[in-house]
């Protein structure tokens, strides 16, 4: 008897192990009947029955119900990330990675600026074919520059959106607002173009100033937080400071070279809870004291947050809550893990490397959301 | 588990349909595939949770991925492949011990009751064989599963696992050369069944 060949040609003939695994609780006679009408040895197909079934080992149990509910929520979650992933190859282009440079250094006092700027932009007048010897706002906001490329952010929903600029500065972006700045940001000054409202949070650097450029008026920051409101159909536009000092003047009275040369480039000055409101009918810039600031839900006045040994989740609930941007993370992979810091005028992105190093875990922004992916911790 | 054989053209067709956009088809895939995941995931962790954290990931990146996918010559292995790299992605994020992709001791303690027992000599075979199959190196264990079981070529196997399909067939053959020597133990009570 030449077990050895017959057992083992059986075992390598995938129809005969279909037949077995097809067939495996059916009854001896069955067994023995089809054994004898392939012509196989008996004993050695029960010894294929006996190893073909351990080797599947266990019976899965799995209700079909229970996998197609799976597959969906699986495709759900593929077509959320997909659309967000669309939304950000159609509208923005997201600053890469790798230009998260880390300005540590520099930054002694981190800005936030809100600016609300028109919507006109929307209603885009062509004029492509009258080349102007200074490129005005609308130019620099609405073509696009085939010279230089830039990266814009539109936000047309109700959520805040995040963009993290190149040198780490933050910007908080709100409901039908855009954002663009271009390759050059971050070589001579910082200039970015604004439509709409925004909250900035600047990496102080004297040797680079901060400019945020909306239709009529241009603001400029060396190392301070503030609120600019410019919508294009609104009479009025308004930058409300935060912290540190801001310079607002009006963009027909900027001299491009005052903007590197001199620490004030003229119009009006304003510190800490002031505001600047320019009329738009009667080119006026009126300033003012802030009596009730608010600043997205920012509720103290350096937007600093205490935490100790405070579980993650909620560390990211307040910070989502403050900024109005949504975190995502796992709250089931992060269960154990807590944070225990104050952070306080660091742009949003610096604090979020800070809470991920003490956790080990990694944050990115897409699409205006930060998604924190983290490990557990003991 | 197994599965069920169908057309290799039409699952070609399912596969391209699905790489096109084509929800229906990777419903269809998926579901099909399911339980070959879960399955085979099992043979590495009693932890299901892993194993489904495992599989949603692996349909979530495939879906998203779906333009990127090239055409595969067996989209049952490309799915095995795709799903074991996700597995050990995701057990490895899972335990706070670095983790060795042990193919693990799950099977075969239910094993009495899973299919029809007709006699005692039978239950003792069986033991025996569950034996011999614990006390194999895991590879050689994952191997004869892979091959025997999913039905995997031994060129797949071998890109599988990363090793030569020579030594894959070596491994086989030594692993049933070793079993025949536990058959041959066991004869005399298969010929006591059979009478």
């Amino acid at each position: 008897m030449n077990t050895k060949k017959t057992f083992e040609a059986l075992l390598e003939d995938a129809s005969i192990r279909h037949w077995v695994y097809e067939n495996r609780n059916q009854p001896t006679h069955v067994w023995e009947e089809w054994a004898r009408v392939q012509g196989i040895e008996g004993v050695y197909l029960q010894q294929l029955r006996i190893f073909l079934s351990e080797l599947e080992g266990e019976p899965l149990v799995l209700d079909e119900n229970y996998i197609q509910a799976r597959v969906q929520s699986a495709l759900q979650k593929a077509k959320e990330i997909e659309s967000i992933k669309f939304y950000d190859s159609q509208i923005i282009e997201e600053s890469p990675k790798t230009f998260w440079r880390i300005v540590s250094d520099y930054w002694v006092v981190a800005a936030s600026i809100m600016v609300f700027v028109g919507l006109g932009y929307l209603v885009y007048t062509a004029k492509q074919n009258q080349p102007l010897p200074v490129v005005s706002f609308d130019q620099k906001l609405n073509l696009s520059h085939q010279e230089e490329s830039f990266v814009e952010t539109t936000n047309p929903n109700k959520r805040n959106k995040m963009v993290v600029l190149p040198d780490g500065s933050t910007v908080i972006l709100q409901k039908g607002s855009k954002l663009k700045y271009f390759d050059s940001y971050n070589t001579q000054n910082r200039e970015v173009y604004l439509s709409g409202e925004a909250f900035f949070e600047v990496v102080k650097n004297p040797q680079k100033p901060f400019l945020v450029f909306t239709k009529d008026i241009v603001t400029k920051v060396l190392g301070t937080s503030f609120t600019v409101k410019a919508f294009d159909d609104d009479k009025e536009v308004k930058v409300m400071v935060k912290t540190g000092k801001v310079n607002v003047i009006q963009q027909k009275n900027l001299n491009i070279k005052d903007i590197t040369e001199k620490t004030n480039i003229g119009g009006i000055s304003l510190t800490a809870n002031q505001q600047v409101t320019y009329q738009r009918e009667e080119h006026k810039l009126i300033k003012a004291e802030l009596n009730n600031p608010q600043f997205l839900s920012l509720n103290n006045n350096n937007q600093s947050f205490t935490f100790k040994s405070t579980p993650i989740s909620d560390v990211f609930i307040q910070l989502s809550q403050a900024y109005g941007i949504e975190i995502v993370f796992d709250e089931k992979v992060m269960s154990k893990c807590t944070f225990t810091a104050t952070l306080g005028t660091e742009p949003l992105d610096e604090k979020m490397k800070w809470i991920c190093a003490a956790i080990d875990a990694e944050y990115q922004v897409s699409g205006g959301r930060i998604f924190v992916e983290g490990r557990p911790c003991r | 588990m197994r599965i069920k054989e169908i057309p290799p053209l039409q699952e070609q067709l399912l596969w391209n349909n699905f790489r096109a956009g084509d929800e229906m088809a990777f419903t269809q895939l998926s579901t099909r595939y399911y339980r070959m995941f879960r399955h085979y995931g099992e043979k590495f962790t009693t932890n299901s949770q892993i194993i489904e954290d495992a599989i949603q990931d692996l349909l979530v990146n495939l879906w998203v991925k779906r333009a990127s996918l090239t055409e595969v010559e067996s989209v049952k292995f490309y799915l095995l492949k795709a799903f074991r790299n996700q597995l050990f992605k995701t057990l490895r994020t899972f335990s706070t011990v670095p983790f060795e992709d042990n193919f693990q001791e799950n099977f075969s303690e239910a094993s009495s009751e899973m299919f029809f027992i007709e006699n005692e000599s039978q239950q003792e075979q069986q033991s025996k064989i569950s034996y011999f199959l614990k006390q194999l190196p895991d590879r050689q264990r994952e191997i004869l599963y892979l091959r025997f079981y999913q039905d995997l070529r031994v060129e797949e196997i071998a890109q599988l696992l990363q090793i030569k399909p020579q030594s894959v067939s070596n491994i086989i053959q030594r692993a049933l050369l070793n079993l025949r020597q536990h058959w041959e133990l066991l004869v005399p009570f298969i010929l006591l069944w059979l009478l």
